[in-house]
């Protein structure tokens, strides 16, 4: 099965699926450390770039390595938990366990503890592949990204050295690093190397092979209320969701649905919606907040009502619209602050410009109110998820041209593009230059096309 | 399920978005951890081939046909796909397309279209390899196997693996104690019962699978029955979706019909055991209910297990013995069957015979039927 093994590895839930097969050179499936680094040691002897697979659900297309040959690692098999710590809160994992698997472990031998980091592909996701794209779930607002659950990673760099980049505090641009080799050690220490770089690198900085992360008690049970919230339009959606920042709601589950062109998701859902869980006593807090909004309707819904629209929520980024298919054209929106405030105006400049690009809008949904990193701030708004219906002629020009539209409508707005799909574009972020004095320092083999490629050499890769 | 063409499947592949959400449940990929025998995997291989046809050589599709035979037929992505991918569809026309490859399975084939029954055996010995057994529990059961004239109101539709292997002899026995038991008017169609299909269905060969159930479909009008029942989910799912029989017959699983003719036991058995779902009777034909109401009655109380397969479906061990043991394998730890006094009780062939050849005791329903309704010594 090698060779099939050479032209499957390239699927992925991205747009990025039209990857010449011919140039995954090697695939390396490891089951432990020294099998990680035989395989590190192929590519590095063999001058060839390293691209890590995960579970290959994320949007950014980072595990397909893009146009040029390499060797893939997938972490499909790493996927032990070497230590369940329940009395300091923490597991060491493999990368590659999901939070479904993990969970369902942790749950096992203690079964109100749980890892708290819920993406919507979290049957799916890998914990490394989590880390690499700093993802959030429905958890978000409390439980934060997945950097803000992890305590330490080990890495290996090309010469496999190991390198242990420890959490020290609150503060995670601030870790402690541990490296067999003194003098790369002390050069990451002088560059300030983190938990943070780490976070959202794609797989850049080296091969992540374990993660310490947090885990925790979940709340008491019958001690939280549920409920759905409608807003009449999208500038009082967006109020509500500055009304729950402002309040400071510790909701433990915040979904949103923002628009529907599905009567199977729209009919039950009636967008925009929120679904929210919290804990009880803040009832009449999220109550006020949305007595504080013009026709907006809260409803106090049961555990049974509940999953009913959850699972809704879930399964919806994964939909077909009712005619033709659907595509993932540029996945997320960081949406805070002010901006919150026209969320309408937002949404209507959004839809304009990909309809101008022949993408007619199909749903939006996301984690509300949720928080992400930007350029190492945290951020307090909406993610919000996008998917459009396919134009019947998609060429990579077409998706070019798309692209770069949404870019410069997110930055006319003063929205937060989520690096997938730009990655060109964000030569001129904080983030971008970070990872580039971090290679100059690692490396340059891991997934050096996240920091090389042309967008127009990357549309090129849309199915 | 009907043979689509090209551009169909082209349609199908478009809709799939590689979330992935079907390796989380596939029993292959779970088993094998390669990505190469996932659904997501399978249909990727398609969708590159359309675009990139000059990279894919020979060797690549004996490979490829290795992974779409390398599979349990389970449904379980089918069930868990939110774009509505009809994945068993496409991968059922590429079984077709590569059947040829597999010596073994032609032989199946042939043995189906030459004997009537998968083992290549004389079909007349269909009623006689397990009747012959059971002269001491019913002597007059040679009146029940049909000839020409006879008409009855139930059928019990046997199977072929339940029909010659041993095994299943005392299900039989089981069955046949509580049809007597509740006066029930049956013949077995012996020798005039031919293979239901569902095994050339997993080979893609509809129109030899058709013509057997042409035949079937004729016997089972001529003898006039109201009912066709059968213990075997694969049987069940052909006999309802392909035969073309009269709306009028009702076709039911043995335990759909037991539960709806025995209200009560007189012997509960206050015992708990852990049920598996056969992956066709409770995907395939939502047969959930029933089971549990008949066991309910019975007094069993059950233990629920994760709807997943054995590893005996889709003709996975024959394919694959490596593979379908490691399915299990890995069932036996996650329900921890290996756990002193473990049994499971099921209610399809298959299923039972890979729970047994993999050290797991296991059990018909209808063998505790009998028990329940003291029909039967003690277990």
């Amino acid at each position: 099965m090698e060779k099939l093994n050479r032209y499957i590895i390239g699927s992925n839930a991205s747009i990025f699926q039209k990857i010449d097969p011919t140039t995954n050179v090697e695939v390396f499936l490891p089951t432990n450390e020294e099998e990680i680094k035989e395989a590190i040691t192929y590519a590095r002897e063999k001058n060839l770039p390293i691209t890590t697979k995960g579970g290959g659900s994320g949007m950014s297309g980072a595990c397909t390595g893009g146009l040029r040959e390499k060797v893939i690692i997938s972490t499909q098999r790493l996927m032990d938990v070497y230590e369940l710590n329940f009395g300091k809160g923490y597991a060491v994992v493999g990368p590659g366990i999901t939070p479904d698997i993990f969970n369902a472990l942790i749950q096992k031998e203690q079964p109100n503890w749980k890892f708290f980091v819920s993406p919507s592909s979290r049957d799916v996701a890998t914990l490394g592949g989590m880390l690499s794209t700093d993802g959030g779930g429905n958890d978000a607002w409390l439980a934060g990204t997945m950097v803000d659950s992890v305590l330490s990673v080990e890495l290996f760099d090309l010469n496999n050295n190991k390198i242990i980049v420890e959490r020290t505090g609150d503060d995670l641009s601030k870790s402690k690093i541990t490296c067999e080799d003194k003098k790369l050690e002390k050069q990451l220490v002088e560059k300030g190397f983190s938990l943070l770089d780490i976070a959202g690198s794609h797989g850049v900085l080296g091969f992540i092979s374990k993660i310490k992360v947090m885990i925790k008690p979940l709340p008491e049970a019958g001690k939280e209320s549920y409920a759905i919230v409608h807003a009449n339009t999208l500038d009082n959606f967006g109020r509500i969701i500055h009304g729950l920042i402002e309040y400071d709601v510790p909701l433990t589950y915040g979904e949103t649905i923002v628009e529907a062109r599905h009567p199977e998701i729209s009919g039950p859902t009636n967008p925009p919606m929120f679904i929210l869980k919290y804990p009880i006593e803040y009832d009449e807090k999220v109550q006020d907040v949305c007595k504080n909004i013009d026709n907006v309707d809260f409803t106090s819904i049961d555990l049974k009502e509940f999953k009913k629209f959850a699972d809704i929520r879930v399964k919806m980024a994964k939909r077909n619209p009712p005619v033709g298919f659907q595509m993932a054209l540029f996945e997320g929106y960081g949406i805070y602050g002010d901006n919150l405030l026209r969320f309408g105006e937002i949404i209507k400049e959004i839809n304009e410009s990909l309809e101008k690009h022949t993408f007619e809008p199909f749903i939006k949904f996301g984690h509300a109110p949720s928080v992400y990193y930007e350029d190492n701030k945290k951020i307090k708004g909406i993610i919000m998820h996008s998917r459009e219906k396919r134009p019947e002629n998609l060429t990579p020009k077409v998706v070019f041209d798309g692209i770069v539209s949404c870019v410069k409508t997110c930055e006319k707005l003063g929205i937060t593009p989520k690096p997938e799909h730009k990655w060109p574009y964000q030569k001129t972020t904080v983030k971008y230059k970070r990872l580039v004095e971090l290679t100059d320092v690692l490396g340059k083999q891991f997934n050096p096309f996240l920091l090389e490629s042309e967008l127009e050499e990357l549309a090129e890769l849309v199915l | 399920m009907t043979s689509k063409t090209e551009d169909e499947i082209s349609e199908l592949l478009k809709k799939c978005v590689q979330c992935g959400s079907c390796l989380a449940v596939c029993p292959i990929y779970r088993a094998t951890k390669n990505e190469v025998y996932s659904p997501r995997g399978k249909l990727y291989y398609l969708k590159l081939k359309e675009a990139f046809p000059e990279k894919f050589d020979e060797e690549l599709a004996k490979e490829y046909a290795k992974t779409i035979f390398t599979c349990a037929v389970c449904s379980r992505c089918v069930e868990n796909c939110d774009a509505e991918v009809k994945l068993v569809d496409i991968f059922l026309e590429e079984r077709l397309a590569s059947v040829d490859q597999f010596p073994l399975l032609v032989q199946i084939g042939e043995n189906i279209t030459d004997e009537m029954n998968v083992y290549g055996l004389d079909n007349e010995m269909r009623a006689e390899t397990w009747t012959m057994e059971l002269y001491d529990d019913f002597p007059d059961i040679d009146d029940r196997i049909y000839s020409e004239g006879m008409t009855a109101d139930t059928i019990l539709f046997v199977g072929c693996l339940m029909s010659f292997r041993s095994r299943h002899t005392n299900v039989l026995k089981s069955i046949l104690k509580v049809m007597e038991h509740i006066d029930e008017n049956y013949i077995i169609l012996g020798g005039e019962e031919y293979c239901c299909g569902h095994p050339l269905d997993l080979l893609g060969k509809i129109e030899e699978a058709d013509k057997m159930r042409a035949h079937n479909t004729e016997v089972i009008h001529k003898v006039g029955a109201k009912t066709v029942v059968t213990d075997c989910p694969g049987c069940l799912e052909a006999l309802i979706d392909h035969h073309k029989l009269d709306q009028a017959i009702k076709i039911q699983h043995m335990t759909e019909y037991f539960d709806e003719k025995i209200e009560s036991v007189p012997n509960k058995l206050n015992i708990k055991l852990k049920y598996h779902d056969p992956c066709e009777l409770f995907r395939n034909n939502e047969v959930t209910e029933a089971p549990r109401s008949l066991m309910k009655k019975m007094g069993i109380e059950v233990e629920e297990m994760e709807p997943s397969c054995c590893g005996g479906g889709g003709m996975l061990r024959v394919t694959d013995e490596k593979v379908a043991t490691d399915i299990m394998k890995q069932r036996i730890t996650i329900e921890g069957l290996d756990e002193e006094g473990a049994c499971v009780i099921t209610c399809c062939p298959s299923c039972l015979e890979q729970f047994e050849q993999n050290g797991v005791t296991s059990w018909d329903i209808a063998e505790y039927l009998v028990k329940a309704l003291n029909l039967e010594e003690e277990k």
